[in-house]
């Protein structure tokens, strides 16, 4: 019976890798292999013409460049932004503390896309609407990562950051020199965390976009996979190109991750 | 001297009075200019009337008496069912095997993970290309003889939206709930162990109970997520037949994007807000044991 269980559960679990495989072996054929009626599960040769039509036409590296660069700065970014406002709130009392938390925690609740509208429009005013910025800045800020990284610094021991004082730190020298390699883990985690949600950001930067400079990888594949076109191998090798980096990246990360407790959802 | 000593430290303490200030100054920064604005800028233009460009209501008429607009709230609505009803069985029965099994857990819990990296844009194609009559999907089905329409139906289309859902965020979730698990008190397993009892009934009375919270979680942020949905919708099924699966996230997209009314989409967000405070507001109780908020 047990046998039989982690059989099952095994297989469904392949079967949730099976998009994956299809992306793999589609990009080794060509459009009207996804949608013949004989199923085919080896590669193909038609690597190499997908791979020139993404390419030449598509301009995939670049789209790849802006992604990785979009999406480090914004994780990098963030960190920088969100976590010594998260120390700030676990280790010290101030005025307006609860209210301004309130706020930040009522901004959950308001989803995104019914601000869509004012997004757009506070990009614009901004004047970042033509540099890859625009995807970089409305994103800085994560309520969840901040909240996060506000229940983990209630674990430094208070002794710690007091010993620091009397010895004549300042508050950034012992947020910075202190209280960081005590959660290093947690910081990597949410660098990942916000890695991946900026890598697959789509909506912003669809809207946005204004040519095949600013392009980010998800335009470059929703254009590709655009109903008219039908190139179904051109867009499987797009696809690889955003799939395969963020694995890899993963795989960089995955002591962090998999062993980490409040993995809530990416956003 | 002493003198000069007693007016350094008094400093000190007053500058350390404003040092979280200093710390929280960039968020802040950042979230007034990124939420604060656009909040404003949506309620600017959702009061905007477009034909006489003075303040009225009108706008929200024009909403509330769009079909659509009823049609997308019942849309999101079944979606947000299905995808609970779906994902919190799985999700239980798969953290509690691995919780019991430490090689499931380090096999299967990578593998759950990975759909989680994979964009929501990047899986609607990919569903979009898998579930097409003579796609992937039913090229497998047809070995055993069967075919299946997966895009006919309204419902059928909703539910790819349920799969696509359910399946981006499989790991996460099974993360959550084992490392729940791991915190319910050993004692209470061993009295199963000595008195014998079935699945189910552990299920009732040792797992679920703990796991409340974690079961909450879901739902609540599932409720999120169901609300947001716009990728999904506009990359699968680009509101599916019959606009069965357009969703209210799709519904503003459409407006304020595809028909470039602004105003409208606007109202809808308003509206949206409005209806997901109460609803927040309301369930306050209901969410009070959490350690997140």
């Amino acid at each position: 019976m047990k046998f039989i269980k982690s059989t099952m559960l095994l297989l469904f679990s392949v079967l949730v890798l099976f998009p994956l495989v299809f992306v793999i072996i589609g990009s080794t054929h060509d459009s009207s292999w996804a949608f013949q009626m004989r199923l085919n599960l080896l590669p193909g040769n038609y690597f190499l013409a997908n791979y020139t039509q993404v390419y030449r036409v598509f301009k995939i590296w670049i789209g790849l460049q802006n992604s990785i660069y979009v999406a480090l700065v914004t994780a990098l970014l963030s960190i920088i932004v969100i976590y010594p406002a998260a120390y700030a709130f676990s280790k010290f009392e101030f005025r307006f503390k609860k209210q301004l938390y309130a706020l930040f925690v009522l901004s959950v609740v308001i989803p995104l896309p019914a601000m869509l509208i004012g997004q757009v429009q506070v990009i614009y005013e901004i004047g970042i609407a033509k540099s890859l910025f625009a995807f970089i800045l409305p994103f800085v800020i994560n309520v969840r990562i901040f909240v996060y990284l506000m229940n983990i610094s209630k674990y430094i021991p208070l002794e710690v950051i007091e010993a620091a004082r009397i010895d004549g730190e300042n508050e950034l020298g012992i947020m910075i020199k202190i209280c960081v390699p005590f959660i290093k883990d947690k910081l990597y985690l949410s660098f990942f965390l916000l890695f991946v949600t900026s890598w697959n950001n789509f909506l912003i930067p669809m809207i946005i976009s204004s040519g095949t400079s600013q392009n980010t990888l998800p335009i470059i594949i929703s254009a590709i996979a655009d109903p008219m076109r039908y190139d179904v191998g051109a867009t499987l090798i797009a696809l690889l190109f955003s799939i395969v980096p963020i694995c890899g990246v993963f795989f960089i990360f995955s002591k962090h991750i998999l062993e980490d407790k409040e993995v809530i959802k990416r956003l | 001297m002493q003198k000069m000593q007693y007016y350094q430290t008094s400093n000190k303490k007053q500058m350390r009075k404003y040092i979280p200030f200093w710390f929280l100054l960039p968020f802040f920064v950042f979230f007034v200019v990124f939420r604060g604005l656009p909040l404003i800028y949506t309620l600017i233009y959702s009061l905007i009337d477009t034909k006489t460009s003075i303040f009225s209501l009108q706008n929200f008429l024009d909403v509330l008496t769009d079909s659509l607009f009823y049609k997308s709230i019942v849309n999101t609505v079944i979606i947000f069912l299905v995808y609970i009803i779906i994902k919190i069985p799985l999700v239980l029965v798969y953290a509690i095997e691995i919780y019991k099994s430490k090689h499931l857990r380090k096999v299967i819990l990578p593998i759950l993970y990975i759909p989680t990296l994979v964009g929501m844009f990047a899986y609607a194609i990919m569903f979009r290309y898998l579930f097409t009559s003579s796609g992937l999907v039913n090229q497998v089905l047809n070995i055993f003889g069967l075919q299946v329409d997966w895009f006919g139906t309204p419902f059928m289309s909703q539910l790819m939206l349920v799969i696509a859902l359910v399946w981006s965020s499989l790991g996460i979730y099974i993360l959550l709930v084992h490392n729940s698990i791991k915190n319910i008190p050993h004692e209470l397993h061993e009295v199963f162990l000595i008195n014998g009892g079935t699945y189910l009934q552990k299920m009732k009375y040792l797992f679920i109970p703990y796991l409340m919270p974690v079961i909450k979680t879901i739902v609540f942020f599932g409720f999120l997520e169901c609300i947001s949905l716009i990728d999904v919708p506009l990359n699968l099924t680009q509101g599916g037949p019959f606009q069965s699966t357009v969703t209210i996230g799709y519904y503003i997209y459409l407006n304020g994007i595809h028909f470039g009314k602004f105003e409208i989409a606007s109202a809808v967000g308003i509206i949206l807000i409005l209806f997901t405070s109460i609803l927040f507001l309301l369930t306050k109780s209901w969410r009070k044991h959490y350690e997140i908020y």
